[in-house]
C-alpha cells in the first residue's frame, strides 16, 4: 500500500485537500462570527480564507493536469483528526479579537508548515522530497507573514483584557 | 458525485461559535458526499434544541418537528417511503429525556434508519440546565446547585439493552472519523444509532478538553455480550463503531400487497389529494 511519503499523486491530493479544507473552515467561521456581529474578526476571517484558497489553486496548478486520487475524508493520513491548517471548531469564540484569531492562524500555519517538514524528512522519494521542501517553505513564509501582523496587533493592542464581559445568561 | 460543501444549504448556522455541532455538520456532509447521496432522496428529522436545529443546514429535505419526536416521525417516513434515506437527529434532552422512551422503541422496532445524538450533556437553548447525560456532580446551574445528583443516562448500553443493531459513538472533534461512522451507519440495515460527543463552548467550556481523553476503540464485536462487556466497562470517552448485528427490520415482509393494507382497502376514506 502506497502512502504520501512515497506517491507523489497522494500527496498531491493531501496539498490540495489541505488549502481547500483550510479555506472553507475559515469561510465558516467567517459566516459564524458575522451571525454574531463580530465584523472585525469576520473580516480577518474572510481575508485568510480568500489566501488559502488562492494558495490551493496554486497547489492545483503545480499538479500539472496530473490525475489525483479520490479521497474520502476519513482517508486522509494528517497527523492528528482533521488537516494540519484547520481552524479547529473548539479553538472559536464568538467575542474572539483579531489578536486572538491570528494566534490560531500562526499555529495552524505552523503545523502546515510541520507537516510538510516531516514529509520531507520520511520520504525517499526525491522529487517528492523537493516538493515538500518546497511548500514547506512556502508556509513557513505564511507563518513569516501572520506573525508580522500579530505583533503589529500587540503593538497596537491597549486593553488584552480576556475577561467576558458578556457571559452566558444563567437564570436559574 | 457532489463534493461536502455542495451538501450545505445558503442557511448560516446561528451556533455560538466553538459549538460540536458545526463539526457534526461537516462530518454529515462528508458522509453524504461519499455517499454520492442524492439531496431530494435524503430527509434529515429533528425534535427541538440546539442541534435539531441541522436539518435546515443540509442541503436536503428536512422536517424540524416536536420536541423528542424525531424518532417517530422518521420512523412513519421511512414506513411509507423506504426509498428514502431517513436520519434521525437531536440532542441529549430532546433524545433521552423528553423522547426518551421513543429512543427505546425505536432500537427494539428496528427500523431502517440512523438516529444521530449530539449529546453535550446540557441544556444549552434554554440557557444551560442539567440532561439526562449531565456528570452526577455538574454544578455549573443554580438549578442543580450539587448536580443533578443521578446517575448519567447511558446511551449505548440503553441501545444495547433495547435491541439496536448498529452502536457507535463519534467526537466533534474528529469530524472526518465521524463521517466514516455515519458513512458505515446509512448502509447498516435497520435502526443504527450514533452518539456524538459535541461539546458546548456556551455552558461547558470544559468539554473542550474532550478531544484530549476521547480516545479510538477500533474493536467492532456482533456478540451482544462482549459488547455489554464492553460498555459495561466503558469511560464514556471512547469513539468507534462498538456492535454491528444485523436482525430483520421493521417491517417485516409478509407477502402482502401494499393495496391489501391501504386505507381504501379498510374502507377508509382520504381526503382529495393523499394517497396510500
Amino acid at each position: 500500500m502506497t502512502t504520501l511519503y512515497e506517491d507523489e499523486a497522494l500527496f498531491l491530493a493531501h496539498s490540495v485537500a489541505l488549502e481547500q479544507e483550510a479555506a472553507q473552515r475559515l469561510y465558516e467561521l467567517a459566516d459564524t462570527m458575522d451571525v454574531h456581529n463580530n465584523q472585525e474578526v469576520r473580516d480577518l476571517l474572510l481575508e485568510l480564507a480568500g489566501y488559502s484558497e488562492h494558495h490551493a489553486l496554486e497547489v492545483e496548478a503545480r499538479c500539472q493536469g496530473r490525475a489525483l486520487p479520490s479521497l474520502y475524508a476519513w482517508e486522509y493520513s494528517w497527523p492528528e483528526e482533521e488537516s494540519p491548517e484547520v481552524f479547529h471548531y473548539a479553538r472559536v469564540h464568538y467575542l474572539m479579537t483579531i489578536e486572538q484569531a491570528l494566534q490560531v492562524a500562526l499555529e495552524v500555519e505552523k503545523n502546515a508548515q510541520g507537516f510538510y517538514e516531516d514529509v520531507g524528512k520520511r520520504s525517499t522519494n526525491q522529487v517528492l522530497i523537493a516538493l515538500a521542501k518546497s511548500f514547506a517553505q512556502e508556509e513557513s513564509e505564511h507563518v513569516q507573514a501572520v506573525l508580522k501582523r500579530l505583533q503589529a496587533v500587540q503593538t497596537q493592542a491597549v486593553n488584552l483584557d480576556n475577561t467576558d464581559f458578556d457571559p452566558p445568561h444563567m437564570p436559574e | 458525485m457532489l463534493k461536502a460543501k455542495q451538501y450545505k444549504s445558503g442557511v448560516k448556522p446561528i451556533w455560538c461559535p466553538g459549538c460540536g455541532h458545526y463539526s457534526v455538520l461537516n462530518a454529515i456532509t462528508k458522509a453524504f458526499s461519499a455517499l454520492e447521496q442524492a439531496p431530494e432522496d435524503a430527509v434529515l428529522v429533528s425534535g427541538i434544541g440546539c442541534s435539531s436545529r441541522l436539518p435546515a443546514y443540509v442541503n436536503s429535505y428536512g422536517f424540524h418537528g416536536v420536541h423528542g419526536r424525531a424518532l417517530p416521525v422518521a420512523a412513519g417516513l421511512k414506513v411509507a417511503r423506504p426509498d428514502l434515506n431517513v436520519i434521525a437527529m437531536g440532542g441529549d434532552g430532546d433524545g433521552f429525556s423528553i423522547g426518551g422512551n421513543h429512543f427505546l422503541h425505536a432500537c427494539r422496532r428496528n427500523v431502517n434508519i440512523v438516529y444521530v445524538v449530539m449529546d453535550n450533556e446540557v441544556y444549552g437553548m434554554t440557557k444551560g440546565q442539567a440532561s439526562p447525560t449531565t456528570p452526577e456532580h455538574w454544578d455549573h446551574s443554580k438549578l442543580t446547585p450539587h448536580g443533578p445528583e443521578v446517575r448519567p443516562f447511558q446511551p449505548c448500553a440503553m441501545a444495547l439493552a433495547a435491541g439496536a443493531g448498529f452502536i457507535a459513538r463519534g467526537h466533534s472533534g474528529d469530524p472526518n472519523g465521524l463521517a466514516q461512522i455515519l458513512y458505515e451507519a446509512v448502509q447498516h440495515p435497520g435502526f443504527a444509532f450514533v452518539q456524538v460527543l459535541s461539546q458546548c463552548v456556551t455552558f461547558c467550556p470544559e468539554q473542550a478538553a474532550w478531544k484530549e481523553i476521547v480516545h479510538l476503540e477500533d474493536q467492532c464485536t456482533s456478540d451482544p455480550v462482549a459488547a455489554a462487556n464492553f460498555l459495561h466497562a466503558d469511560d464514556g470517552f471512547a469513539k468507534g463503531i462498538f456492535y454491528r448485528h444485523p436482525r430483520p427490520v421493521w417491517p417485516l415482509d409478509h407477502g402482502q400487497s401494499k393495496a391489501a393494507v391501504s386505507g381504501t382497502s379498510l374502507g377508509v376514506s382520504l381526503r382529495e389529494g393523499f394517497t396510500l
